[in-house]
């Protein structure tokens, strides 16, 4: 039987079937495979803070290469017992290291103080996320976006949610953003402008919420921009006797986040006070 | 929700009234349609009230009514004593505190006396209404419930002011807000008031099982749930000030002060920071039955924005005292971040 006339589906039946099949060309990627190395002027500044991550590191800067092609990859290597550091090394990243952990988040801003590119792109070293899920970020920056969030709320499904999820709608109520829900600087992966970075300084990286009231009250254009539903990939961690010092942190975070704006805002935060006399009660 | 015609004592006429108060046009007129088939007494008292003054060729019917109000409204009272004594089977419990009843209203002609009929039943030492900037005829409304003592403030003093004027008023031990847009049944208003005699300092309503998923809940709701998150008490859920009907004791009332009254959040703060006993008491749905209006409908609406930056007002009350206390200073922050990331790499 030849291989020519071979009925490849139903309809491939009549005068047309005897025409040989044509061929779609269709444009392909050239398979240049992106550098294992850093750019030496790169326009995207991927930064990975990682801590005893060496299961995953690998495979995070393979997906972080692949968002541009002028790209550079940080790690910032911090209080790890494992060989995370040496891998990192070994795929060319820039790893900045340090013997004790740094603190939640610090390594943002330390990532974020070596950055050369105009484009800084946030991610964690604990989870997988391939380039497909990571360029929307960096192109809504290129379009104009001073800081682009990661378009996930945390679950919102029960009545009561999480007190994280419920105090970062909170804090967006507060900065008259009710639309951006529960989107905050807090989650990665985001994207921040090198406008947004001079305008908010790489120190206040360590405390997201902050930093993310800071960009709203300064004016900088805040965007949700595309949805990577990190909540799952999160790895489950062992409370302590009933309390996550995590939480603690963030909630802290918040409140203070919620201070700022009072105190650029007012003390009712720039809400209306209706028509309230209040002189009227004495 | 428009209650089947039936033999209903006088407790159910209130259920009906009520649900037809919260009504946009649709489910009023749905409601209109349904009294014709129930009891004569029931249509009666309803329609002074309520249809006369909607009705343009009411006009000339309308005064000849209004005196009928009152006997209907006092036949309607003893139709609910007798309700409440057979009906219900049981009496509304004696208190042993004196008791203030502090509504609010503006322009609420259609519910005020029915409201005023069921606050009368809890026997309170005196009910204070306030009329904040009403244009239609709550004032001849209210007029006629001999115990009430009428605040008019012509021109509005803006919201919850009223609230702050009539408590600072007050005398007695106990003091039970609400608000003149919808009528409690008197049995429900009582559990409030029951709860701060049992000494309970604020009893709060619950809302919390009548919440949606959280998606789909609105500013005000997710700002009252972070204000009892950041005070420490998750389990109050989003029960606050903010929602009417509560208590509070005459102590929670000078602790607090009645001036900061008219910011309900931040004398919900104040109450709990202040060491009162804060708890819920009873549940009113008033999701159902508030009354709509063009300002409180709508995402970011007037009123979400009003009470938005009341919760603002509370949360600056909050961090004032938090950081006098030392909690967010400098070291303490860097510790915790030190603790965390200790036991994040114990990991």
């Amino acid at each position: 039987m030849s291989l020519k006339h071979t009925r490849t589906s139903a309809r491939r039946t009549g005068r047309r079937a005897l025409q040989p099949k044509r061929r779609i060309s269709r444009p392909v990627r050239p398979a240049v495979p992106f550098p294992a190395a850093n750019h030496p002027a790169p326009y995207v500044s991927v930064i990975i803070p990682a801590m005893n991550e060496a299961g995953t590191i690998g495979k995070v800067i393979a997906g972080a290469r692949e968002v541009h092609p002028r790209c550079e990859v940080i790690v910032v290597v911090n209080g790890s017992a494992d060989n995370t550091a040496e891998i990192a090394l070994a795929l060319g990243a820039h790893v900045i290291h340090f013997e004790q952990p740094l603190g939640h988040d610090v390594g943002r801003s330390v990532g974020a103080e070596a950055a050369k590119g105009e484009v800084l792109l946030f991610i964690d070293g604990d989870f997988v996320l391939n380039a497909s899920q990571l360029r929307p970020f960096v192109a809504a920056v290129s379009h104009g976006t001073d800081v682009a969030l990661n378009d996930y709320s945390g679950p919102v499904r029960q009545e009561f949610p999480h007190p994280v999820v419920l105090s970062k709608h909170v804090l967006n109520i507060m900065l008259g953003r009710p639309d951006l829900k529960g989107c905050s600087l807090t989650a990665v992966p985001h994207a921040l402008s090198r406008r947004a970075l001079a305008s908010l300084g790489s120190g206040l990286l360590s405390r997201p919420p902050l930093a993310h009231a800071q960009a709203v009250l300064e004016g900088l254009q805040v965007k949700a921009v595309h949805k990577v539903p990190v909540g799952r990939l999160n790895a489950v961690r062992p409370k302590q006797a009933g309390t996550d010092p995590l939480r603690e942190v963030i909630l802290t975070d918040h409140l203070d986040a919620a201070g700022l704006v009072l105190q650029r805002r007012g003390e009712r935060a720039g809400f209306i006070d209706g028509n309230r006399r209040r002189g009227m009660v004495r | 929700m428009t209650a089947a015609p039936e033999p209903s004592p006088g407790h159910r006429q209130e259920v009906h009234v009520s649900s037809r108060v919260k009504a946009s046009g649709r489910s009023r007129a749905s409601a209109r349609r349904t009294r014709p088939g129930s009891s004569a007494s029931r249509s009666k008292a309803a329609k002074p009230a309520a249809a006369a003054p909607r009705r343009s060729a009411a006009a000339k019917a309308a005064a000849v009514r209004r005196p009928a109000a009152g006997k209907a409204g006092s036949r309607r009272t003893a139709a609910g004593a007798s309700a409440a004594g057979s009906g219900a089977g049981r009496q509304l419990p004696a208190l042993h505190g004196s008791l203030s009843v502090v509504i609010s209203a503006r322009n609420e002609e259609q519910t005020l006396l029915k409201l005023l009929d069921q606050v009368t039943r809890l026997k309170p030492l005196e009910i204070i209404v306030v009329l904040n900037g009403c244009s239609d005829r709550s004032f001849q409304r209210t007029r006629l419930c001999p115990q009430a003592t009428i605040v008019h403030i012509p021109e509005s003093a803006g919201h919850d002011v009223g609230r702050s004027l009539g408590a600072k008023l007050s005398r007695g031990d106990i003091l039970l807000f609400l608000d003149g847009d919808m009528v409690i049944p008197a049995r429900h208003m009582s559990l409030f008031a029951e709860a701060v005699d049992g000494g309970v300092d604020v009893a709060l309503n619950d809302l919390d099982h009548l919440l949606p998923p959280f998606a789909l809940s609105d500013a005000v709701t997710r700002c009252k749930m972070y204000l009892n998150a950041v005070l420490g008490r998750s389990d109050l859920g989003v029960s606050s000030m903010t929602a009417v009907p509560h208590a509070m004791s005459r102590k929670a009332l000078e602790r607090i002060g009645y001036r900061e009254l008219m910011v309900p959040p931040k004398a919900h703060a104040l109450s709990i920071m202040r060491q009162l006993r804060v708890e819920k008491a009873g549940t009113v749905n008033v999701i159902k039955h508030n009354r709509l209006r063009q300002s409180n409908t709508g995402a970011g609406n007037a009123m979400e924005q009003l009470i938005a930056g009341d919760h603002a007002e509370a949360l600056a009350q909050v961090l004032g005292e938090q950081q006098a206390s030392g909690r967010l200073s400098e070291s303490h922050l860097q510790e915790q971040r030190r603790q965390m990331a200790a036991w994040r790499n114990a990991l």
